[in-house]
């Protein structure tokens, strides 16, 4: 008897909800201290929480949803912001003879010399950041100059698809190119499929990523802007910004959401966001930080991975 | 009052639900459902039932009262209309809440998807790994051991 009823205690319905509803619409309502103790409930929510981010339009920068991280560290030098992956934030020194790997949500860190340069050598460093797999940090820094036939002309690279994109030129040429290194193969190539134009009344001023897509910046004499995504093999689409829009200072495009509409950072410490499916296409300043001076900004997911993990 | 001539401009559709209920229903009302309107465009006869395959009836009828609502813009303001969803969800029990939230997925209604995932979202914020397990009947598929290396990894998450 007594086990008829345990059968049927048993038999009753596990509330089973498919994953992408639990991840894409569930948990992406929640604070981060509810995601941290949800892990814990079963394996297969253990895993939820790295696949969870925001793609919807329901979030919007602003000074209401702006959060201090302060990172202390008394390094005595002036660190840099590089770039987020996975939620890991990392920071250089101003000369790049060290960086830093800072989890802030769990608030630990991790200190990494570069290894093959010594205070004295007269190079100056470039970098970029990216993760290759979750337990696999890949770090790539371009030592610049002498035996190296590049002369980087941003310090900062672009992360798309494990691969880091930076505008250089050949020492012995003016011209700009852009330099790809595959964070996997770990080669640079030179021969990407987007082309950088510079000319007398055009200039591609940075990269950024678009939706996934190499992209690159650029305005032409009168300050319209244009903006090319690298849609696949030799496909390219652009975006053109008209002058009247006064993006003349824009030093990079910071975040792109599902919906479209995308943020950018001008040279004044402005960030902003831009709707081109509107018409016409609307620049709407968000907010700005005065006392900060010049600012980097980088987009970030919050994750779980530890810095120290497998490094 | 009689009704106006709205209904006679419109379209009728029959949705047919997993027990096989039917439903007569404006199409504007059906067509907030981007997977009927899909099913619509593909098929000949729009008289045939249309099936609802994984919703049943009870839910489907709840289902229609939401797009109902939602389908005439112009007789309330967003903040009644707000008030309305407000009200339409928490009178559901957690287990028709539960059986909406697949139906809206399933018929990719978008605002009554987010309204309910909303509303669980609301529901689970404050609850520990134990009521989660409860609430959506989980197992608990940690040994002890493993269980405790993922709380110690952020201990602060885990105090009130």
């Amino acid at each position: 008897m007594e086990e008829i009823a345990d059968a049927t205690n048993t038999v009753e319905e596990q509330r089973y909800l498919p994953d992408d509803l639990i991840t894409q619409h569930i948990l992406t309502r929640l604070p981060v201290k509810s995601l941290l103790q949800f892990k814990s409930v079963s394996k297969q929510w253990n895993k939820f929480y790295l696949f969870s981010c925001n793609s919807d339009d329901s979030y919007d920068i602003s000074d209401k949803n702006l959060m201090k991280l302060g990172f202390d560290f008394r390094s005595g030098e002036d660190l840099v912001l590089i770039g987020t992956c996975n939620g890991l934030v990392c920071l250089a020194s101003f000369s790049g003879f060290f960086f830093i790997l800072w989890n802030p949500i769990t608030d630990k860190f991790k200190k990494y010399m570069a290894p093959d340069l010594s205070l004295d050598s007269p190079c100056r460093v470039s970098w970029g950041f990216g993760t290759d797999e979750y337990e696999e940090i890949g770090f790539s820094h371009g030592e610049e100059p002498i035996r190296n036939p590049y002369a980087f002309h941003t310090r900062q690279g672009v992360l798309v698809d494990e691969t880091l994109y930076w505008i250089v030129s050949e020492v012995d040429d003016f011209g700009r190119k852009i330099l790809a290194f595959d964070l996997a193969l770990e080669t640079f190539n030179s021969s990407v499929d987007l082309d950088l134009v510079s000319d007398a009344v055009y200039r591609d001023k940075f990269l950024c990523v678009m939706g996934g897509c190499l992209s690159k910046c650029g305005m032409n004499i009168r300050d319209d802007m244009t903006i090319s995504m690298l849609k696949g093999p030799g496909k390219i689409e652009s975006i053109r910004l008209s002058r009247h829009l006064r993006l003349r200072s824009c030093q990079g495009i910071v975040g792109f959401k599902g919906t479209g509409k995308f943020y950018v950072l001008l040279e004044d410490s402005t960030i902003g966001v831009i709707n081109p499916s509107s018409k016409p296409m609307k620049y709407t300043p968000i907010l700005t930080w005065k006392k900060l001076g010049k600012s980097r900004v980088a987009s970030f997911v919050p994750s779980l991975i530890f810095p120290s993990t497998g490094v | 009052m009689a009704s106006t001539s709205t209904s006679t401009l419109s379209r009728k559709l029959i949705l047919k639900s997993s027990d096989g209920e039917k439903f007569e229903v404006d199409e504007n009302v059906a067509m907030q459902s981007q997977t009927i309107k899909h099913m619509i465009e593909d098929l000949d006869d729009i008289n045939s039932p249309i099936p609802v395959s994984i919703v049943t009836g009870t839910i489907l009828s709840k289902v229609i009262e939401y797009c109902k609502k939602h389908a005439t813009e112009d007789s309330d303001s967003d903040e009644q209309l707000k008030q309305w969803d407000k009200e339409y969800a928490n009178n559901m029990d957690l287990n028709t809440l539960y059986y909406l939230l697949l139906a809206a997925n399933y018929m990719e209604i978008k605002g009554l998807l987010e309204l309910i995932t909303q509303c669980v979202a609301d529901m689970i914020k404050g609850k520990s790994p134990e009521e989660i397990r409860a609430h959506f009947n989980i197992k608990n598929d940690f040994t002890p051991q493993e269980e405790a290396n993922i709380r110690n990894e952020n201990p602060w998450a885990f105090e009130n």
